[in-house]
């Protein structure tokens, strides 16, 4: 949760310099591989991989998945590894390996929430006071400033105290939490396009204000913000799971890999630890993975 | 907080989130069985542990939340009362058996059904050195009588007519009618006397961290820090010369994580606990060099109790066809780790104060096998609903969330769709007296207790009226109200084996497991009284050193 | 801008930021279903006389604005009002917890601050392999929550080895640090990590400048260069994220002082979140919003020191 406001400081102090301008793909007629290669690094291929693989296992979890999640068996709780459980049992006797995989569901689109509300509602705000200017552009500044002031994870507490423990709510709560972070990038972003040539020209040749605005300008802060996203994602799955942990999110029997560190660290007291180090190694990975790509979506949207 | 009856706090702990994050990649390894079985003898549970032999200057004590209040009348659950036990002493004092004698009053008399007349003891001296009145014992019982006292001990008075001082040393009680339970109350911390003036200039912070408590128990109030600790210091100036405790000072934390109050009993920075739901890292602590685990007689039992009389768990097939599918033998070895014995009835042997015989020939009669045949001829009888029950459970509770399990396989196993609705541990308590909170709900998981020695103390919840009265069931109104006027105890034992059997084949609530007090020692100190009394009194005063 | 002027500036917003979330906390809350009565009124439901004498004892009656006006008026008296579960005054109760997170969120500053400059320069001028483990150790740390860490920690050094308490915060001192060294380290892994990153960005950036060349054509000695013209330049940066990430810890603390059951403002929050405490609630999350407010502003405020160009209030 703590490195949300530093990255995006940090990212818009940056941002500032170069004005991001995005040339068309048409120049590169270099293989695909190649390119993804150039693009991510070595690291960010297997980054990619990684995700790509939890993400079809947690898509397809339904087909997949060897178990019913919320199958209870107690006579056969806490079972370790076998040809039966892959990974073995959780304190109710239900299939560890089944419950990732479920559990990765809810993981992944929890967050994924938290971005695109966000995202839009950020990137709309942003794009319209950079647009609009004046008064518009002071209150909308004034208000993302409030939101700044307050925590990310205490929205997600507050919309709890209000709404009751539920993902929903705390998708919810994270992604107001969120907005400011976005705005913040793409504000910047767009008020060095608004100033640019190409923009005045399209204002002279009749187009409405707010078309060009829409068109022109999302088009070229489209990877920035994609690669702001991106790497936010990360840490609403921090958030997100950490929300749970503390029993104010995601609510048992659903399998969530924040709820399965917390339900596994008491197997492990009682000396079985699968469900913990399993949990814990996905959230980790997961995490990784997508700050990894996140990362190198940012350079790549600052380079070009 | 609150609910008495609410359960065990969190979990969680640990040792691999270390191994997590070494390697990601290594296959966690596990046990190929279930968990480990405890040795136990649920039919011998103990009433005392092996005096302390010498004398300890501070016991670290940890209990599950720290305490809102310990003015006796808002003592009505775990902590405040573990606390209040050596604080705050009762007209009776509960024995480590779970049987009464005389406490501050010495001598109880009761004239008719409706006089009890209560003798002071002499001597009695409040911390302040003050001596204990009459005036303060009329007071202490005054002060929860009447429609805005805010005790939460009020059931037990609302017969009581008038208090009044008759003697020096007299305190007389009327009550409006014949009322078995009154008498009995007063052996818990609803007959606990506080001092009158101190009350008085208390006012609302009187039991607060702020307040000036003033009873008249062997430890008495410390330092309360709020959030982080309350300390007792031994009284030395103690009325009854002949307890002498070993320990001078008992720190209480609130570690309401139940992994981290297990991890701090491992280690030894917290000295002891009494759990009264098995913690879930039991067999850890069994094989401990460091602790001992006794577990103490208990009159807490484990029940699923139904909300909603318009679901499907208010018609009464349904609650004898989920009440005959569930295999609680098996749910005891699994969820309880074997800390636990299958109950047929909602009251337990523990209970039995009185006419032990009556109430073990009428207990033969019912078991504990399933019958899953029998079982689901109910559900088809009943028109098998497809509406699905809903269970509340209460959320980090390992037990709550098990049995849950346990109980919709064993619904599904006979038709029943049974699904789980997971409540916060700080909201759980709701359920008890606000309807809101039930709405939605067609059953909850509830440790409860009786108070003393009297099966009637749990039966009479299903009289009428009584607030754990949830679904209306209203066949025993009679027996119970005849039973709580009968103080001649033959006569009161066949009314309550009645009740009893009303209340097996109706099941208002469903029994599922008896539940012993598990009390955890740091070897270096012995004596706590591992019973269930250790809720309404001094518990510590055997505790010493083992060296 | 002068000092006292900034000063003002920055007190006035964070007046108005108060006043806009305690408005809106308070009004969302006023909206939550669920009442605090049944905590005040005990098992028992409570009877008529009892309800209408603590609904008026605690304005639970009265219309949304009077109430937070009423609250405000409080609120400018010194008064933050009572505790419903606790029947306590809440300013006695966050004044006894205050001083834990204090202290963890400190301790946790200080790590950060010691091994993320320290690494981070390490890699940074090492460079090679020490990089690659500095980098990779880096990535990992950042990817991995808090309670995760904090659940490792308390599993292999508490209870494992047995080297640290598994609860509270001591009594004071060493005591206390001890007590509390492991969750800062929980708390401080992941911004330690983001130091350390910036901090080898920022040295290596420096490094590559137009002065710090000349300095090395010139013959200075390669430690005096580094003091005098690398680190001294990075530390901007450095400053800022140290500052940002410092002001995120104060959230950060909710997780570990629940997974460390530290008596603490955050595990005050989530506690009275779920017993519906709602003065309590108000309360933690506005001192919280100050905390975040002030440590920016100080952060500002070093920048000037560290960087006399910088004037104070610029939108740098």
């Amino acid at each position: 949760m703590s490195e949300q406001a530093v990255t995006e400081q940090a990212s818009s102090a940056q941002t500032q310099a170069p004005a991001v301008a995005v040339k068309s793909d048409g120049e590169h007629r270099e293989p695909v591989l190649r390119r993804i290669l150039d693009r991510l690094g070595v690291v960010g291929v297997i980054a990619s991989v990684v995700l790509t693989v939890i993400v079809i296992a947690a898509v397809f979890a339904p087909v997949l998945a060897p178990y019913d999640p919320n199958f209870p068996d107690l006579m056969g709780a806490l079972a370790g590894p076998s040809a039966d459980h892959l990974l073995g049992a959780d304190a109710l006797g239900r299939d560890i390996l089944s419950r990732l995989m479920f559990g990765a569901q809810v993981t992944l689109a929890g967050p994924g929430l938290v971005i695109l509300l966000s995202t839009i509602v950020g990137t709309v705000l942003a794009l319209v006071g950079a647009w609009c200017g004046g008064r518009v552009d002071a209150v909308i500044i004034w208000v993302l400033d409030i939101l700044f002031a307050v925590p990310g994870i205490v929205f997600g507490l507050i919309a709890v105290a209000i709404w009751g423990p539920s993902l929903f709510t705390v998708v919810g709560g994270l992604a107001v939490a969120y907005i400011p972070y976005v705005a913040r990038v793409v504000r910047g972003a767009a008020l060095r396009e608004r100033n640019l040539p190409y923009v005045s020209a399209a204002w002279l040749q009749g187009h409405s204000g707010f078309g060009i605005t829409t068109t022109q300008i999302l088009r070229n802060v489209q990877p920035i913000v994609i690669a702001q996203a991106v790497s936010s994602l990360g840490f609403a799955v921090i958030d997100l799971a950490a929300v749970s942990f503390l029993g104010l999110g995601v609510q048992p029997p659903t399998a969530d890999l924040g709820l399965m560190v917390k339900s596994g660290f008491d197997s492990t007291l009682r000396g079985y630890p699968n469900e913990a180090i399993a949990s814990g190694c996905l959230i980790v990975l997961i995490v990784w993975c997508v700050t990894v790509i996140g990362d190198r979506l940012i350079s790549n949207a600052r380079s070009v | 907080m609150v609910s008495r009856k609410k359960a065990a706090g969190t979990a969680a702990v640990l040792t691999v989130a270390a191994l997590a994050l070494a390697g990601c990649s290594g296959a966690a390894k596990g046990g190929a069985s279930g968990p480990a079985e405890l040795s136990l003898d649920l039919n011998n549970l103990a009433t005392t542990t092996p005096a302390g032999t010498t004398p300890v200057d501070n016991v670290k004590w940890n209990l599950p939340y720290e305490p809102s209040s310990i003015d006796p009348i808002f003592t009505w659950n775990y902590a405040e009362n573990t606390v209040d036990a050596s604080l705050c002493e009762s007209l009776m004092r509960m024995k480590p058996d779970l049987s009464q004698e005389p406490g501050l009053a010495s001598k109880v008399e009761t004239q008719d059904d409706k006089t009890v007349i209560y003798t002071i003891r002499d001597g009695v001296k409040f911390w302040d050195g003050k001596p204990m009145t009459a005036e303060d014992v009329a007071f202490s019982i005054q002060r929860q009588t009447g429609s805005s006292t805010k005790s939460y001990w009020a059931d037990y008075f609302k017969n009581v007519a008038s208090v009044a001082v008759t003697g020096a040393n007299q305190v007389t009680v009327k009550l409006s009618k014949a009322d078995v339970l009154f008498t009995q109350a007063m052996g818990s911390a609803a007959g606990a006397i506080v001092e009158k003036a101190a009350v008085e200039s208390g006012g609302q912070a009187f039991g607060t961290p702020k307040g000036n408590l003033q009873c008249t128990g062997p430890y008495k109030v410390g330092k309360w820090d709020s959030g982080k600790s309350l300390t007792m210091e031994r009284n030395d100036a103690y009325w009854n010369t002949a307890v002498k405790p070993l320990v001078k000072q008992v720190t209480f934390s609130f570690i309401a994580d139940e992994s981290t109050a297990i991890n701090a009993l491992r280690t030894g920075d917290v000295d002891g606990q009494f759990f009264y739901l098995p913690p879930a890292g039991l067999s850890q602590l069994q094989k401990s060099d460091n602790v001992t685990t006794t577990f103490g007689k208990s009159f807490v039992f484990w029940t699923l109790a139904p909300l909603n009389k318009d679901g499907a768990l208010g018609d009464e097939k349904i609650r004898q066809a989920l009440s005959l599918a569930i295999d609680r033998p098996a749910l005891t070895k699994v969820v309880f780790q074997g800390a636990a014995i299958p109950a047929p009835t909602i009251a337990g042997p523990a209970m039995w104060g009185y006419q032990q015989d009556t109430f073990a020939e009428a207990a033969k009669k019912y078991g504990t096998d399933p019958n899953i045949e029998k079982a689901k001829q109910l559900v088809q009888e009943a028109g098998s609903p497809k509406t699905p029950i809903v269970l509340a459970v209460q959320g980090s509770s390992a037990v709550h969330e098990q049995t849950a399990s346990a109980i919709q396989a064993a619904g599904q196993a006979i038709g029943l769709n049974v699904q789980t609705k997971v409540i916060p541990v700080e909201q759980f308590g709701n359920i008890y007296f606000d309807p809101a909170a039930r709405k939605g709900l067609d059953g909850f998981f509830t440790t409860n207790y009786s108070d003393f020695a009297d099966p009637l103390n749990v039966y009479a919840f299903f009289q009428t009226g009584n607030s754990h009265d949830y679904i209306g069931w209203n066949t025993a109104d009679d027996q119970i109200t005849k039973a709580l006027a009968t103080s001649n105890e033959a006569d009161r034992a066949k009314l309550v084996t009645d009740i009893q059997d009303k209340v097996t084949t109706g099941l208002p609530w469903i029994p599922l497991a008896y539940e012993p007090t598990t009390l955890i020692q740091n070897k270096r100190i012995s004596g706590a009284v591992p019973s269930f009394s250790y809720l309404y009194a001094p518990w510590a005063v055997t505790m010493g050193g083992t060296k | 801008m002068s000092f006292s002027a900034y000063i003002l500036k920055r007190i006035g917003g964070l007046l108005l930021v108060l006043l806009v979330t305690s408005f809106l906390v308070f009004g969302l809350l006023y909206l939550a279903p669920g009442s605090p009565l049944a905590f005040i009124l005990g098992p028992r439901g409570g009877t008529p006389a009892q309800i209408a004498a603590v609904t008026q004892q605690y304005h639970l009656n009265d219309p949304f604005i009077v109430r937070y006006f009423a609250w405000l008026g409080d609120l400018f008296r010194g008064n933050l009002g009572d505790s419903i579960v606790y029947r306590q005054p809440v300013s006695d109760l966050l004044f006894s917890r205050a001083g834990t997170t204090t202290a963890l969120v400190s301790l946790a500053a200080v790590i950060i601050a010691v091994v993320g400059i320290l690494a981070g320069t390490f890699a940074a001028l090492r460079g090679g392999w020490v990089d690659q483990v500095v980098s990779t150790l880096a990535a990992i740390g950042l990817s991995t929550p808090v309670f995760v860490v904090g659940v490792a920690l308390i599993s292999l050094f508490a209870v494992g080895l047995g080297w640290f308490p598994t609860f509270g915060v001591g009594s004071g001192g060493f005591d206390t640090i001890w007590h509390l060294f492991l969750p800062a380290v929980a708390l401080s892994v992941a911004s330690a990590a983001y130091l350390a990153r910036i901090t080898r960005t920022a040295v290596n950036e420096e490094r590559t400048r137009e002065h710090v060349q000349t300095a090395t054509v010139r013959g200075l000695s390669p430690r005096l260069i580094v003091r005098r013209h690398v680190l001294r330049n990075a530390l901007i940066p450095i400053t800022t994220v140290l500052g940002l990430t410092i002001a995120t810890l104060i959230a950060g603390a909710v997780v570990v002082e629940n997974v460390f059951a530290l008596d603490g403002l955050g595990s005050l929050l989530v506690k009275a979140i779920l017993q519906r405490d709602f003065a309590v609630v108000q309360a933690v999350v506005l001192v919280l919003v100050v905390a975040f407010v002030v440590v920016n502003a100080i952060v500002d405020v070093l920048y000037t020191f560290i960087d006399p160009r910088i004037s104070l209030g610029s939108k740098q």
